[in-house]
């Protein structure tokens, strides 16, 4: 056996493509003679590279574009920059009520927001185009880190509980999870639930309702549940086009395939048109789909101990370790992660502040920052961040963790900006009175 | 040469690394990782240049390794040169100490290379 087949790795290194693409030509039979052997891919030797291709280049040809485009790409690409150009339409057309109406602040008020919606939408359209784009070339590797998935499930409710109610839309949420703590990866999966959300308040009428369910359907093999998500909408907006629909409409398509990428699929996606008088006509839309989360263990298990109840809360949280140095870096890390936290590490400040940057603005809860770094140090590396424009990340609490705190130390970390010092090594306790302190 | 036999050599403290690192082996881990710590290297260096406020920075980060590592009586004598390197304040003495502070860190070297030359064996 060995020597006749290789690895998904070796193909992709050979091949020059990435491991997810060659995954997904093994799933789609592309291969020829690659098998499953458990959970691996197991490629023949001999097996060339297919043709994946998925435009054909049309020689001598007037047509404006220079490969040939499958009916079904056209038709989204259509739809797609139709749907652009009625919120471009919005904007400029609000924009000049707006202007118009400038003395009256109430009125110009609405046409402003009318305008914000609208440039929300556009952007929402087209960083789903460029997610379905990114998944489709195997750009995107997901990042499966251990996450309390309830907390996004939480938050998600809550945003959608209060925007429906501004429409006048009645929305029911539920959700039933076991297991919290689970491998994800957390900025594709805050993508699919922000915009199914989304989905929800653009495609329900007002006084419609929708629910949506969020529940752990069972287990795949020892260590993976199955998560299954139901949407159902009474009084939809899309009315008797929901084929096309299913086919054009970018959220829609951006949501399918990151759950494919994630190992899940659609269960189904239905419609059923309903007309009540000329002037009406509406769909109830039910959506579902499954998808499977590896368990992280460790942190499902309950404390039982008093004393210990109050620092579950923490579990589960993320913090950045700053620290230029390995071995202090690695020792912070497995500390706070042995506590149950969730930890990425930077090796300089600046690092740290990109990795701010970059993240959503709920990513962090907490920074521990060394003070002493060769590039940006701890302190500046705080000021920076306190500068921020979102609130929300310039108001992360960050720690000093050092060797040795001086009074100038102190004084410089409290200028600053930071929340309070933890010297090294790390005390547990001490730790914790700090957190606690800040609630 | 046991994890706590290592400690006992260079005078560390066992218990609280063990309570830190939870095992033998996690230790040994760490163990490894100091072996590959540059902290020592970056304090000669600065010192040796007379840039003694690079050597401040890195005798204060070797001060964290070596507390992280429990290798405390290690870590007392490079604390105290942190201190007299520290804005400045008493660069005789940290001159006058950091022989001291070379001949630890080689005694220290020496228990911890046997141990890893142990392992790898």
């Amino acid at each position: 056996m060995a020597g006749e087949y290789r690895t998904i790795k070796e193909v992709s290194e050979l091949w020059g493509i990435s491991a997810r693409r060659v995954q997904i030509l093994c799933n789609e039979g592309r291969i020829p003679g690659a098998f499953k052997k458990g959970r691996t891919w197991l490629i023949p030797v001999k097996a060339d590279r297919p043709d994946d291709r998925r435009v054909k280049t049309v020689e001598g040809d007037d047509k404006f574009f220079s490969s040939e485009l499958h009916e079904r790409d056209m038709e989204f690409l259509y739809s797609f920059l139709h749907d652009m150009r009625q919120n471009v339409s919005s904007i400029l057309g609000f924009s000049e009520l707006a202007y118009t109406h400038i003395k009256d602040s109430d009125t110009s008020g609405k046409y402003i927001n009318n305008i914000s919606d609208s440039g929300n939408e556009l952007l929402d359209m087209t960083n789903n185009f460029m997610t379905i784009i990114q998944v489709e070339r195997g750009e995107i590797e997901p990042d499966f880190k251990i996450n309390n998935i309830n907390q996004t499930i939480e938050e998600a409710f809550d945003k959608l509980r209060k925007l429906a109610h501004e429409r006048s839309i009645i929305a029911r949420c539920s959700k039933d999870i076991p297991h919290e703590y689970v491998y994800v990866d957390y900025v594709l999966w805050h993508n699919v639930i922000s915009n199914l959300i989304s989905f929800i308040l653009r495609n329900t009428q007002r006084g419609g309702s929708a629910a949506i369910k969020i529940n752990e359907v069972g287990m795949d093999g020892l260590d993976r549940c199955i998560y299954r998500v139901s949407i159902d909408i009474v009084g939809g907006t899309v009315g008797r086009n929901f084929a096309k629909f299913q086919r054009t409409n970018s959220q829609f398509l951006a949501v399918k395939r990151v759950i494919e990428f994630l190992g899940g699929h659609f269960i189904t996606a239905s419609d059923n048109y309903r007309s009540d008088n000329l002037s009406y006509s509406s769909s109830d839309i039910k959506l579902a789909f499954e998808v499977p989360f590896k368990i992280a263990p460790d942190q499902n298990e309950k404390t039982t101990s008093d004393g210990d109840n109050d620092r579950s809360k923490y579990k589960g949280k993320r913090i950045l370790v700053a620290d230029d140095n390995l071995l202090n870096r690695t020792a912070a890390q497995m500390i706070f992660e042995e506590e149950g936290f969730v930890v990425e590490t930077a090796e300089d400040g600046i690092f740290a502040v990109a990795m701010v940057e970059r993240a959503l603005p709920d990513y962090y809860d907490y920074i521990f920052m060394d003070l002493q770094m060769p590039n940006v140090n701890g302190a500046v590396a705080t000021k920076l961040i306190r500068g921020l424009k979102d609130k929300k990340k310039a108001s992360i609490p960050v720690f000093a963790i050092t060797a040795n705190v001086s009074e100038k130390d102190r004084k410089d970390s409290i200028a600053a900006g930071m929340n309070g010092f933890l010297e090294k090594p790390i005390d547990i306790d001490k730790l914790y009175q700090m957190l606690d302190a800040l609630n | 040469m046991t994890v706590s036999e290592c400690y006992a050599r260079v005078k560390g403290d066992y218990l609280e690394a063990l309570g830190r690192f939870k095992s033998d082996s996690m230790i040994a881990k760490f163990i490894m990782l100091y072996t590959q710590d540059t902290s020592l290297d970056d304090l000669k260096t600065a010192f040796y240049a007379q840039d003694y406020e690079k050597a401040f920075a890195a005798a204060h980060t070797l001060k964290g390794v070596l507390r992280n590592m429990a290798f405390n009586d290690y870590a007392m004598t490079v604390s105290e040169i942190t201190e007299y390197l520290r804005d400045g304040k008493n660069i005789p003495a940290a001159i006058e100490i950091f022989p001291m502070v070379v001949s630890k860190a080689q005694d220290t070297l020496d228990v911890v290379d046997a141990f890893v030359k142990e392992r790898e064996g």
